[in-house]
């Protein structure tokens, strides 16, 4: 049940992002909401929902990008598996604003990477004609993470709503089975 | 405890094979139903989201172009004086052509037939300077076709699915297409310039070329037909001792906020 919410709520954030933001672009650059969303469920430090959210985020953002079918689900993948490691492993403190800005930062830059490298994978085997240059990566990079910076609250409280709603259903199912 | 042997790794390993499984499957076209449910099924949405963004923001960049929009408004009525006293001229000449042309039997061309399409998405996230449109190879779309809007190409078809198809943005650097000089019949080149222009290249230097004058598809392509607009002649950019000379172009069309564009079909 909770999967068709989070699967409810990826496509509900996917028109937001294309039908709002898409007409607020700063120097061509608009945020990315699901990356966003995916974060935050990666920076969990119990549960594994971040893998279901990372893959379909970057599985629909890959069907509307034109470059090579792969490349947001492997970059959601990766930088939300890094996120998650980070979380669980190293960071024993209480996040706060300045280190979810650092976070975010760190992971929207592990994902353009891995874009721009799968780009060129895929260009180097020929199964596509031509790929980006990592120059249209680094020329918008800073703006597009001050965009996404800018959201991270707004984000941040539809994910908080969302676990609220999800934990007491799921309380509430339990409830019944007894 | 390695990461390697533990659930996360486990999960993580499975959506890659799955993801290697989804690329096959894309290749060889089997997830095209899946990508066409994929691409309307944020449309309610999107549509529920402009229809309340689109007057607000219509508002706010109006008033915000008021002198822009006054002094475009005497421009543009000094232009149509202009152009209806050309019209006068070319519609003797037109005359005296048609006369012409059935005294001497010629055969005329069909007019061009027109594939009409919505723009469904602006490639968002602003890595590529392409669009995604409704329409495929089942309303007779195909790969080198020309989009035009407002009678201007802005662009040519590079992918063409069953039901959705993608066109390059005439800004785009990785663009060219033939063209000539509409006045003088020279030919040249013209390529996009990194999203936010157009530059006409490869006029000879021998050629006549001035502010104002147009450029037109030329027609050496053939999935192009000849005689589309592209723009209108700015700022010539190259001096007399270059090879060629260069110009940039200007387009009347919106090629940020393209909403339907036209594919032109042979």
């Amino acid at each position: 049940m909770k999967y068709i919410i989070y699967l409810f709520l990826i496509v509900l954030l996917l028109g937001i992002n294309l039908g709002l933001f898409g007409q607020m672009p700063i120097a061509k650059q608009v945020p990315n909401l699901l990356f966003l969303f995916t974060i935050f469920f990666a920076l969990e430090k119990k549960g594994y929902d971040f893998y279901f959210i990372a893959f379909i985020s970057g599985l629909l953002l890959d069907f509307f990008y034109t470059g090579f079918f792969g490349s947001f689900t492997l970059a959601f993948l990766i930088s939300s598996s890094c996120l998650h490691l980070l979380s669980d492993t190293f960071i024993v403190f209480e996040l706060n604003w300045k280190s979810l800005s650092g976070l975010l930062f760190g992971a929207l830059a592990v994902a353009y990477l891995v874009v721009w490298l799968y780009g060129l994978m895929v260009y180097k085997f020929n199964w596509t004609h031509d790929f980006e240059s990592f120059s249209l990566f680094s020329r918008y990079f800073l703006i597009n993470f001050l965009y996404n910076w800018a959201l991270l609250y707004p984000m941040y409280i539809v994910y908080t709503l969302l676990k609220q709603g999800v934990d007491s259903l799921t309380i509430r199912r339990r409830g019944i089975v007894r | 405890m390695r990461f390697i042997y533990t659930k996360a790794f486990a999960i993580f390993f499975a959506c890659l094979v799955l993801l290697v499984f989804l690329v096959f499957f894309q290749t060889k076209g089997w997830l095209d139903p899946v990508r066409n449910a994929v691409l309307q099924s944020p449309r309610p949405v999107i549509y529920l989201v402009k229809g309340v963004v689109s007057p607000v923001k219509t508002f706010f960049s109006t008033v915000y172009r008021l002198k822009d929009i006054s002094s475009e408004n005497t421009r543009l009525n000094s232009r149509v004086l202009e152009l209806q006293q050309n019209l006068v001229q070319y519609e003797e000449v037109l005359r005296e052509n048609e006369t012409l042309t059935k005294e001497l039997g010629f055969v005329k061309n069909s007019k061009q037939s027109l594939v009409a399409c919505t723009v469904l998405s602006h490639n968002p996230f602003g890595l590529t300077d392409s669009l995604v449109l409704n329409c495929g190879t089942e309303s007779g779309v195909i790969e080198g076709q020309a989009a035009i809007s407002q009678g201007y190409m802005v662009g040519k078809v590079i992918y063409s699915g069953k039901n959705s198809s993608t066109i390059l943005l005439s800004t785009s650097s990785k663009f060219s297409t033939d063209a000539k000089v509409s006045q003088t019949n020279a030919s040249a080149i013209v390529k996009g310039s990194f999203g936010s222009g157009l530059i006409l290249d490869q006029v000879p230097q021998s050629t006549d070329l001035q502010k104002g004058f147009l450029a037109v598809t030329a027609g050496i392509n053939d999935k192009i037909p000849k005689d589309i607009l592209i723009g209108e002649v700015g700022d010539i950019v190259s001096t007399s001792n270059d090879l060629f000379k260069r110009a940039s172009l200007v387009s009347p069309a919106d090629f940020e906020n393209l909403q339907f564009v036209f594919i032109v079909k042979q």
